[in-house]
């Protein structure tokens, strides 16, 4: 009797060890808003379309982001660079380009198919947005707005 | 010595193929369903073995084969995927890529090479070639649709070889050699086609692309729909690539027994149109003599109480114009309507014919399928300009030349095809009835007159000589065109083909654009008692009409009678008009309605053959548009008929009921000719003036083209032929000024100096909606002559007279 | 929006001093916005993998109730906030549309992930193409799924939108002689 209330006891005894062994570590809980969490550097996050160091875009227009795109959430359309309105290197650019973040499953499909390493995904990740239309990134919101600006090399070669 | 067997039998891949003696082994691969690689060799076209991609070991034979060039033996035995054979193959492919700058990601090629499929299929991989690779400064432009990358060339030589074997233009050649060779045309000048498009589908790299679709969309983001052109009456079946409800591009698609895997370049680049920012998207109605905007409540309304109002007044107070551009569908509402409900035999799709002449009393259309041009020993050009009319027609007729037939044309001046044809026979204006008598006359026994004959203009001995030939041809073929039919001796000429297909000649009549052929299977023709388009157009100017309904024309710059167009609207209270622009016509109608173009519609077409093919929507059209028929169907809702029809088919199984034989498919070729037409055999009086000669031209400026920037390009200002000795003695250069009047009537053009006018003529193209040479014409008088003087760039700007830049 | 405790380790203020200190005034609705927004309780609607995420965000590391949005309810009639964590299928619409229905006033909706927010690559027959089809969202999170951190910046979203909310007085004081519904 006495054996089986000790058994008892000490089963408890070494369950709450845990607890008490638990208790004087440092808590495990982020402090995330107030600290950012640091992501890996190979995380996918938010997509930049990146530059050269001279400031002419990466992205040619090529479209080929927007056929291996597995949730279709790419569109290009793509002009021809003229000599007064040089945009990227030879003659094709994206006068268009658009990424719906929320059909966007981050997979990174789109870097590893870009040829010239023009799309990138960084790590930023808040995103979350009240409406649908605003979650459509445009141009304008995608290109980084200096070389370097998306976190990448802008020497970089592919 | 015993007849060798039809068939061969050989061995590839240890298969045994049996195929017909004379065929290559690379087809026996293929109808075996072996694949083996190949650039240069397309099946429209003879063997080349210009890109060695093709190489098979044969044994018992030295070295690697082209299978393209090999014809199949009995007993061969060929390997296509033999270490050796995928080896050459593969080197062959670094070879080729060795100076392909390998730029797919720019390329509009790239999705749908064959060299990314063969490189892909075939090729190794990596590349050893570490150099520098060739360099070409590109892009090259070659004109208003053709753009040339010389670093992407293979040199398979099909775009030369289309242009020599197919299209019989040479206008793409080779130039330099070795390394440097290079495709263009003569110091690269703007490409001089009518087919180059082609070229664009059937090069095997991103070397000749296009100029409209240059980054416009990429093969993943189009959904291609089955359509039929309606540019020309042949219908040649396209698809149109769309993106995002927009046409990208158009392109052919194969039908080997109309337009085979070719389309013009007006079929290929005249689509830009259909997106155009003036496509009207609200009704129109005159209100204190202007045009405003309004319901379409209110005009359909307004229309229907009109339509009313004089069905109260009597019958046949109605005038209804056009219909070649719509479906079949629309054209049958067309009829039911206004036969049926509005109660008027007023009806007619012939917009451009003259009062009383030879178009009005012949069904328009071929007589026999395309596909049999080439079988014929004899082609006969009446006044027909086939490749500004008719360009892929010319395509057939260029087989039967290559096959052997004679092409003779009987025209008042040179054609662009002059190099193949046998027997030019260019008469004075007017002539070509006496002329075309005289030919049915001899072939009949009788004796040519020389001396009329050479009044005419034409020579007598090639008159002879066609003769001799029309006699003994196999299934001879006249042409009958436009120029013929709608001049003075029209009916001259259906008298004389009428005889002519007595005796064996097989008589075409080429005329009617878009859906005309379809038109007139509908019943939009005159009804019992019913006037043609030009009597409709001389009674409204009577004041005979209540309404005129015009549909998909423009008769302000299609009428061959300016003035008389002006009066028929003047004495109209009420002028219809369905179109997607603010056309001539439009301008000055009472009621001015949105409509839909043939990419977005469902329905069905006719060509010329009687062909009947099915279209689809492509695109859903500018909102606030609306389709000819659905327009109707709300006028005879409006008018008191309760209809209802769930959709084009239901309508086309109606309009089968009435027209007997119509189905998909199917043929309705018009009947041989048969008529009791007068012959006259008198020549025109000769003129000391200039004589104003007019004609179609596959490339103009008409309320479709002009808004089309590439066709509008390659149809320049619109312009008057004169020769250079008739410009010399009016002090004229070519590209000046020139002001062409009759009367006091004048248009300001541009002076075009050409040997392909004869002197004493000057030709002016039609379809250039701003300087509509209708002005200058008259029903009255079928030959005009005309003053032509330079004036100075300051003076142009007179009235009456507009010029293009 | 913050609200300080009373803070008894200063005993040399004066009385006025610790009632400037110890009480805060606000708006009625301020007040009533901060209260609602401060005590989020989610209805479990985890329908597929971003449930995980979701269960992860509610887990020690990220500790949900640091934003007082821990107390996941098995009954809708306690909840107040759906996270849609999943790709709702055609035929689950309706079960989500009436668990939506039986939540009580006020209530808000967030769509966690591609699938819920537009279909995400499921872009077929089966799927509903984004959860605002059959509910109003109020918050979207992109991610496929989204980390606990894109979570809990969707939740903080929210929460930035809840302390917007505007009300009429009548919803906030209930006035005896105002009947409901009148």
């Amino acid at each position: 009797m006495i054996r089986r209330r000790w058994g008892q006891v000490l089963g408890m005894l070494r369950g709450l060890s845990v607890t008490f062994r638990v208790l004087f570590r440092p808590p495990v809980t982020t402090t995330y808003p107030d600290e950012k969490t640091r992501v890996e550097e190979r995380f996918k996050g938010r997509h930049w379309l990146t530059r050269y160091a001279d400031g002419l875009e990466r992205c040619i227009g090529c479209e080929l982001c927007v056929i291996v795109c597995p949730s279709q959430a790419i569109f290009v359309q793509a002009a021809e660079n003229t000599p007064e309105h040089q945009v990227s290197r030879g003659e094709r650019y994206a006068a268009d380009f658009q990424i719906n973040m929320l059909r966007c499953i981050f997979c990174g499909f789109c870097e590893e198919a870009c040829p010239t390493g023009a799309i990138v995904l960084g790590h930023d990740y808040e995103l979350a947005g009240y409406t649908r239309a605003s979650m459509i990134y445009t141009k304008p919101m995608l290109t980084e707005p200096y070389p370097g600006a998306g976190g990448r090399d802008p020497h970089r070669e592919i | 010595m015993a007849e060798p067997p039809a068939t061969v039998t050989l061995t590839i891949d240890g298969r045994a193929v049996t195929v017909a003696r004379g065929t290559t082994v690379w087809h026996a691969a293929e109808q075996a369903g072996i694949d083996i690689p190949i650039f240069c060799y397309l099946d429209r076209m003879p063997p080349l073995g210009a890109c060695r991609q093709c190489f098979v070991r044969v044994e018992k034979m030295a070295r690697l084969q082209t299978s393209c060039t090999l014809v199949a033996e009995e007993g061969m035995v060929v390997s296509a995927s033999t270490p050796d054979v995928r080896g050459a193959q593969e080197r062959n492919l670094e070879f080729l890529l060795i100076n392909h700058p390998l730029d797919c990601p720019i390329c509009d090629k790239g999705g749908e090479c064959p060299l990314q499929d063969q490189t892909f299929a075939y090729g190794s991989g990596r590349s050893r070639f570490v150099e520098l690779k060739r360099d070409f400064a590109k892009p090259v432009s070659l004109g208003s649709v053709l753009v040339l990358d010389r670093e992407r060339c293979i040199l398979c030589w099909r775009c030369v070889r289309f242009g020599e074997i197919v299209a019989g233009d040479d206008a793409l050649k080779g130039f330099e050699r070795g390394f440097q060779t290079e495709i263009n045309t003569p110091f690269t000048q703007p490409v001089r086609s009518k087919f180059i498009g082609n070229t664009i589908s059937i090069c095997p790299v991103g070397a000749l692309t296009s100029r409209t679709y240059r980054f416009q969309a990429r093969p993943w983001d189009n959904d291609a729909v089955p359509s039929v052109c309606n540019h020309c009456g042949l219908g040649c079946t396209v698809w149109l690539d769309v993106r995002d409800q927009t046409v990208a591009r158009v392109r052919p698609r194969e039908t080997p027994d109309l337009n085979d895997i070719w389309l013009c370049d007006l079929g290929q680049f005249g689509f830009e149109w259909l997106h155009a920012k003036d496509r009207l998207t609200r009704p129109l109605v005159r209100k204190n003599g202007q045009l405003v905007e309004t319901t379409w409540d209110e005009a359909l309304d307004l229309v229907a109480a009109r339509l009313a109002e004089s069905r109260q007044r009597g019958a046949g107070r109605v005038g209804v114009l056009g219909g070649a551009r719509l479906t079949n569908e629309d054209n049958f509402l067309l009829r039911r309507v206004f036969r049926e409900i509005v109660g008027t035999p007023h009806l007619d799709h012939r917009l451009d014919a003259r009062p009383g002449s030879a178009s009005l009393q012949v069904a328009w259309g071929l007589r026999g399928p395309l596909a049999a041009i080439p079988e014929s020993s004899l082609l006969l050009l009446v006044g027909c300009d086939i490749t500004e009319e008719y360009p892929i027609a010319w395509l057939r007729m260029k087989q039967a030349v290559d096959h052997g037939a004679q092409l003779y044309a009987i025209h008042p001046k040179p054609l662009e095809i002059h190099r193949f044809i046998t027997g030019r026979l260019i008469h004075s204006p007017g002539a070509e009835g006496v002329v075309l008598a005289q030919i049915a006359n001899a072939v009949r026994g009788q004796k040519p007159d020389a001396k009329v004959l050479q009044e005419a203009g034409v020579d007598p001995a090639v008159v002879a000589g066609l003769v001799a030939r029309l006699r003994a041809a196999a299934r001879p073929m006249v042409f009958i065109g436009k120029n013929a039919l709608e001049g003075p001796a029209g009916t001259t000429v259906l008298h004389a083909a009428q005889r002519l297909q007595a005796a064996g000649c097989m008589i075409h009549i080429m005329r009617g654009k878009g859906n005309a052929v379809g038109a007139a299977l509908m019943g939009v023709l005159p009804g019992p008692g019913g006037w043609t388009a030009p009597e409709m157009i001389q009674q409204a100017a009577r004041g005979a009409l209540d309404v005129l309904y015009v549909l998909g024309g423009d008769p302000a710059t299609e009428v061959g009678d300016a003035h008389a167009w002006a009066a028929a609207r003047e004495h109209t209270p009420l002028v219809v008009v369905h179109d997607l622009f603010l056309t001539a016509t439009g301008r000055d109608a009472d009621v001015v309605l949105p409509a839909l173009t043939y990419a977005e519609k469902h329905g069905t077409v006719c060509n010329l053959e009687g062909r009947v093919q099915q279209i689809e929507a492509a695109v859903r059209g500018p909102a606030g548009a609306r389709g000819d028929g659905a327009i109707l169907l709300e006028l005879a809702a409006r008018l008191g008929a309760e209809w209802s029809y769930g959709g084009w088919e239901e309508i086309f199984a109606d309009a089968r009921a009435a027209v007997p034989g119509l189905e998909i498919g199917a043929f309705r070729t018009p009947p041989p000719l048969q008529g009791d037409w007068p012959a006259n055999g008198a020549l025109p009086a000769r003129s000391a003036d200039l004589v104003l000669i007019t004609g179609e031209v596959l490339f103009d400026r008409g309320s479709m083209t002009a808004r089309s920037p590439a066709i509008a390009d390659l149809a320049g200002p619109p312009s008057v032929w004169v020769h250079p000795a008739d410009a010399a003695s009016r002090g004229l250069v070519d590209g000046a000024l020139a002001q062409l009047s009759v009367g006091a009537a004048g248009l300001v053009l541009r002076a075009r100096l050409t040997e392909e006018v004869p002197p004493g003529r000057v030709y002016v193209p039609r379809g250039y909606d701003a300087v509509p040479v209708n002005r200058l014409l008259s029903w009255d008088q079928p030959l005009v002559t005309v003053s032509l003087r330079a004036i100075d760039a300051a003076a142009a700007a007179g009235p009456g007279s507009e010029v293009a830049p | 929006m913050r609200v300080e405790l009373l803070d008894q380790e200063q005993p040399d203020r004066t009385g006025e001093e610790e009632i400037k200190r110890g009480v805060l005034f606000t708006t009625l609705e301020k007040m009533l916005n901060w209260a609602r927004s401060s005590s989020l309780w989610p209805a479990t609607f985890g329908l597929a993998c971003c449930a995980i995420e979701m269960m992860a965000t509610a887990a020690s590391r990220f500790d949900l109730a640091r934003f007082g949005a821990e107390v996941f309810r098995a009954s809708p009639r306690q909840a107040d906030l759906m996270i849609v964590s999943g790709r709702v299928s055609k035929k689950m619409a309706p079960v989500l549309r009436r668990i939506y229905d039986q939540m009580p006033e006020p209530k808000w909706v967030i769509a966690m992930g591609a699938c819920a927010s537009c279909g995400g690559i499921f872009n077929d027959y089966a799927i509903v193409q984004g959860v605002d089809k059959i509910v109003p969202v109020d918050v979207y999170v992109p991610g496929c799924p989204p980390r606990p951190e894109q979570l809990i910046h969707g939740i903080m979203l929210l929460q930035q939108k809840i302390a917007k909310e505007r009300h009429r007085p009548e919803d906030l004081v209930h006035l005896p002689w105002r009947r409901q519904g009148a």
